[in-house]
């Protein structure tokens, strides 16, 4: 599903120049839970955001899909990124202006989904997240745990082949913690890619591989066995 | 998508109360502004244009004059250029009173015109047709309104009026009330029934007596200029130009009369004041630009509250162009809820504009066409409102907008700054605008007119007192409250015959003030070289006192003692010289005037008052009046007020103007609140430190409103220059002027400095007094 060759990316200033990643290759195939650990600063976050086609790499290939993305335009990677990714964040960056019901239902907008097929579509997966009764809250009304509930149930809404979760739970205590890396476990054994970055040993563990970043470059990875994950 | 776009606008205004408010208001009042000022543009605008084949209908004008003999017209039908031809008698308002049964009242505008007129300007007729209607003699054509308040509900064909107590006139036809016409009238009698009515039977036949409006309908197709030159040829020889000279006529299209005031002889005509029009054409322009800056500006500063919401939008797959789209609908949005408040500002405030224009301003918000208008025009504000917030949110990089790295709006803030300038620039240029403009007009006001008028009343004597004035003079006498009677032709501020010397083969043209030796000691008149008229009028015919301007403008050496025929009048000396005075509007220079004793034309009665005893003055001027004309109600007049159409003017252009203007400066303060909370709001982290680190409160207010400070100097410096040039080229127009003093800018520039000063320091004083902890817990 993903590989990369040599990608590096380096942050210009005026005076000064940071290599946030550094000649990085590595590959991740479909249905794979994969976690990214390493220090802060190490450039987690930056792969994260290259693989979510958020960001351009500076030099080195980014293979999305089969497809070389690394050089694509705005307009192409917002186009891959609706039909096939799906974001969870560590501080759930939900709409304030929106109601439960309505952040969950925006990436179907954007795919111009009728409002029909919407409406059933939110429904069953605010139902699966077990947060149906709250649809028509804000989220600053909701838990934290509640919240990133809905901002898992808007990245999985458009069924996306892979989900990118940042710190998905950084802002949490360890019984909603729990709660939303139960969920990602569940979407990874129905088929869906998962990369993950933490700083969570813990939440590692749900994952098969873990790929350890240190000043921008792999510098291990541990391979789990997938029976471990659903212990 | 639209649905979910247009919520978010919406609960987003309404989680930002102070956001909305700001954009909301400010728009709002900037719509209504416009509005209020397109309306008084277009009807200002509307002035003759109603009629059929404008185009080939015109005034004719010779030279400064509008007005022409009764006997022109008969020359001018000779013509096959000129189709239809009419005259139009609108001496002094023509008020005539109007007896009907029991009823007795006066009726103002009465004119005295040719059957033609139907067939050149435009008439509604209500009852009867524009065949009959003056066709048979002292036939009367009625307004609507006359109509009713002579008649009532009841039918008024066929009724018969008295008029003046003496001429009985039928009533033939009701039209509409005029309107939009530079020639206002209520009623309308026969043109060639003036003989009979003012008992001159060679009247129409009169070459001089220039007093009569001329239109004419032209053929069609045909060249304006081509005509003038017929009519000048046609005309060489004949009324007054029988010593070969040719005459100058021109023919001025009718939709460009209302405007045009360089006509400096005429009758009942009403002028509109272009300047004033273009004045506040611009003063719209102005406001609705503030308001649509203040909404960039306070949206572009806030933009960060909006990052994370765009950054998401963008994560789950909006493109730019969606997010473009969603924010403009969102300005289009805030747009029409603007154009929707002001449209009630407008209804609210319109009363009060027509008071103060004396205009009758009217928008029909039913009509959809204007409707559509002006929701076109609120779709339009929002579009330019909203284009540079949602080009400059659309560009927001998710992957720093949600990490909460907001503040990437550097480039945008040199241009909120520079928006920021331009406002204060408008602020301050107006401030010392409006000061001038006061000072102008007060100056005006305040300038001595040479003559004393205080507490002298006035009253035009009907045809029962102009028999038997020394008797009604002694009667009024009588009272103590009155001191000193006397009748005149000219009041001063209303002097408006115009009469010409042939001096060297060339018309010099003077005003010519007809009046008797009582009135001008009543006003003090007084002579700085020769004499003055004595009362004794055996000793005065032919005799005229001039004042300098007509010394000059003569140029006859010496003057005193000169003696000139004028047409119609035989030779007059110059016995004295009076120094000029304002006997007319005072916002123009004093023209040549002569001064001639004639008692039989001086109609109007002055009297002095005491002041202590005013009031019970004119209780017994109205008894004596009674007595003796009980068939014509007085209606009189203080001679201090004729001067007050010339100060009004000034001063509703100046009361406007003060309206507009601070109504432009609160736009600009709205805008500064909004922009020093969101600055404010975004430099909690920096006080913060700094606090920590020992800063004082004053420091902290130096730090937070040294930028604003920056920002008022630079739109001082800009302003200044702006506002002197503006103002010095708007002092042009008078004679007579206030000097351009620079403590004027200084205090403009003060007052920008302390608007800006009070609408931060509050905003400061918050931030100041914030706990550091909490302001870096958030951050």
């Amino acid at each position: 599903m993903i590989k990369t060759e040599k990608l590096s990316k380096v942050f210009r200033t005026d005076e000064v120049e940071t290599t946030a990643l550094n000649e990085v290759s590595f590959e991740i195939k479909e249905g794979e839970f994969v976690a990214i650990m390493g220090p802060s600063g190490c450039g987690k976050s930056t792969l994260l955001n290259i693989m979510g086609l958020l960001d351009n790499p500076t030099s080195g290939n980014y293979y999305f899909l089969g497809q070389d993305v690394s050089k694509s335009t705005e307009r192409q990677r917002a186009n891959l990124r609706k039909q096939n990714i799906g974001f969870v964040f560590q501080n759930f960056n939900l709409i304030d202006e929106l109601t439960v019901f309505e952040n969950v239902e925006l990436p179907l907008i954007y795919l111009g989904m009728p409002t029909r097929e919407r409406k059933e579509r939110v429904e069953e997966v605010l139902t699966q997240m077990q947060i149906m009764h709250r649809k028509k809250h804000f989220p600053l009304q909701l838990s934290g745990g509640q919240q990133q509930r809905v901002a898992v149930a808007r990245a999985v809404i458009a069924k996306p082949a892979l989900i990118l979760a940042d710190e998905p739970t950084g802002n949490l205590d360890s019984v909603h913690g729990e709660e939303v890396m139960n969920l990602l476990s569940d979407l990874n054994n129905n088929g869906t890619t998962i990369i993950m970055v933490t700083h969570s040993q813990r939440d590692a563990e749900y994952s098969q591989r873990v790929m350890r970043l240190f000043d921008g470059q792999i510098i291990n990875e541990d391979i789990k066995k997938s029976s471990f994950v659903m212990s | 998508m639209t649905r979910n776009f247009l919520i978010t606008g919406y609960r987003y205004l309404k989680r930002h109360p102070l956001y909305a408010f700001i954009n909301l208001i400010g728009l709002s009042i900037g719509m209504a502004a416009t509005i209020i000022i397109l309306v008084y543009v277009i009807h200002e605008s509307s002035y003759d244009k109603q009629h059929v084949d404008g185009n080939r209908i015109v005034r004719l004008v010779q030279d400064h004059w509008g007005v022409h003999s009764p006997s022109l017209k008969y020359d001018l039908d000779e013509l096959s250029n000129i189709v239809h031809s009419a005259r139009v008698d609108h001496m002094y308002g023509n008020k005539m009173s109007v007896r009907y049964g029991d009823k007795l009242l006066n009726i103002k505008d009465i004119i005295f015109t040719d059957p033609e007129l139907f067939s050149i300007l435009k008439h509604e007729f209500v009852a009867g047709n524009p065949e009959e209607a003056l066709k048979e003699p002292f036939s009367m054509v009625l307004t609507e309104s006359t109509a009713r308040k002579v008649f009532g509900d009841k039918d008024p064909i066929g009724e018969v009026l008295r008029i003046d107590n003496k001429h009985l006139f039928t009533v033939t036809a009701i039209v509409k009330d005029i309107r939009h016409s530079h020639l206002s009238y209520n009623a309308m009698g026969i043109y060639e029934d003036l003989p009979a009515i003012n008992n001159q039977p060679g009247f129409l036949q009169l070459t001089g007596n220039w007093n009569y409006n001329y239109y004419l309908k032209l053929t069609e197709g045909v060249d304006h200029e081509q005509v003038e030159q017929v009519i000048n040829k046609h005309l060489t020889g004949r009324q007054h130009w029988k010593n070969g000279r040719v005459p100058s006529y021109q023919l001025q299209p009718i939709d460009g009369v209302y405007f045009d005031r360089s006509i400096k002889h005429e009758m009942g005509i009403e002028h509109g004041n272009r300047m004033m029009v273009r004045v506040f054409m611009g003063i719209a322009l102005i406001i609705l630009l503030l308001a649509i800056i203040n909404f960039i500006n306070i949206t572009t500063a806030n933009a960060t509250n909006r990052a994370k919401e765009t950054g998401v939008r963008k994560v789950v797959g909006s493109s730019k162009f969606a997010l473009i789209t969603q924010y403009l609908s969102e300005a289009i949005l805030v747009s029409f809820m603007a154009m929707i408040i002001a449209l009630f500002l407008v209804e609210l405030s319109m009363p009060v504009l027509q008071h103060l224009l004396q205009k009758s301003l009217v928008i029909n918000l039913f009509d959809p066409r204007i409707l559509l208008y002006l929701f076109g025009g609120a779709f339009c504000c929002g579009l330019l409102a909203g284009v540079v917030p949602a080009w400059m949110l659309s560009t927001f990089r998710p992957v720093e907008v949600l990490k909460g790295f907001t503040d990437r709006t550097g480039g945008k803030g040199r241009l909120r700054g520079a928006l920021t300038v331009f406002q204060f620039v408008i602020s301050t240029a107006l401030i010392s605008t409006v000061i001038f403009a006061y000072q102008q007009v007060k100056f005006i006001n305040n300038k001595p007119l040479g003559i004393n008028i205080d507490n002298i009343v006035y009253a035009r004597i009907s045809p029962d007192i102009r028999n038997s004035k020394q008797v009604f003079k002694d009667q009024l006498l009588k009272h103590p409250g009155i001191l000193e009677v006397g009748y005149t032709n000219a009041i001063p501020g209303r002097v408006t015959w115009q009469e010409m010397f042939e001096i060297n083969g060339e018309s010099r043209q003077y005003t010519f003030m007809v009046t008797t030796a009582e009135f001008l000691k009543m006003i003090g008149l007084e002579v700085a070289e020769g004499r003055n008229f004595t009362t004794s009028l055996a000793d005065e015919s032919g005799k005229i006192i001039i004042n300098r301007a007509a010394v000059d403008y003569f140029g006859w050496e010496p003057a005193l003692g000169h003696t000139e025929q004028a047409p119609y009048r035989g030779a007059l000396t110059v016995i004295g010289i009076t120094e000029n005075f304002h006997f007319n509007d005072v916002t123009k220079p004093v023209s040549p005037l002569v001064i001639y004793l004639w008692d039989e034309n001086s109609y109007q009665v002055c009297l002095k008052l005491d002041s202590r005893h005013t009031s019970e003055a004119i209780a017994y001027l109205e008894e004596v009046w009674s007595s003796y004309s009980p068939e014509f109600p007085i209606e009189y007049g203080f001679v201090h007020d004729a001067f007050k159409d010339f100060y009004q003017e000034q001063e509703t252009q100046l009361m406007v103007f003060l309206f507009f203007a601070l109504l432009s400066i609160f736009i600009a303060a709205l805008g500064l609140y909004g922009m020093a909370a969101f600055t404010v709001n975004r430099k909690r982290r920096e006080v913060s430190i700094r606090k920590i680190h020992g800063a004082g409160l004053e420091a902290i207010y130096l730090l937070l409103s040294m930028n604003m400070l920056k920002l008022v100097g630079i739109a001082m410096l800009i302003a200044t220059p702006l506002a002197w040039l503006g103002v010095d080229s708007w002092l042009q127009r008078f004679p007579y002027t206030i000097g351009l003093d620079w403590w004027v800018f200084a205090i403009a520039g003060l007052c920008s400095l302390l608007i800006s000063q009070l609408t931060i320091t509050g905003q400061v004083y918050r931030v100041a007094r914030i706990n550091p902890a909490d302001a870096l817990r958030y951050e």
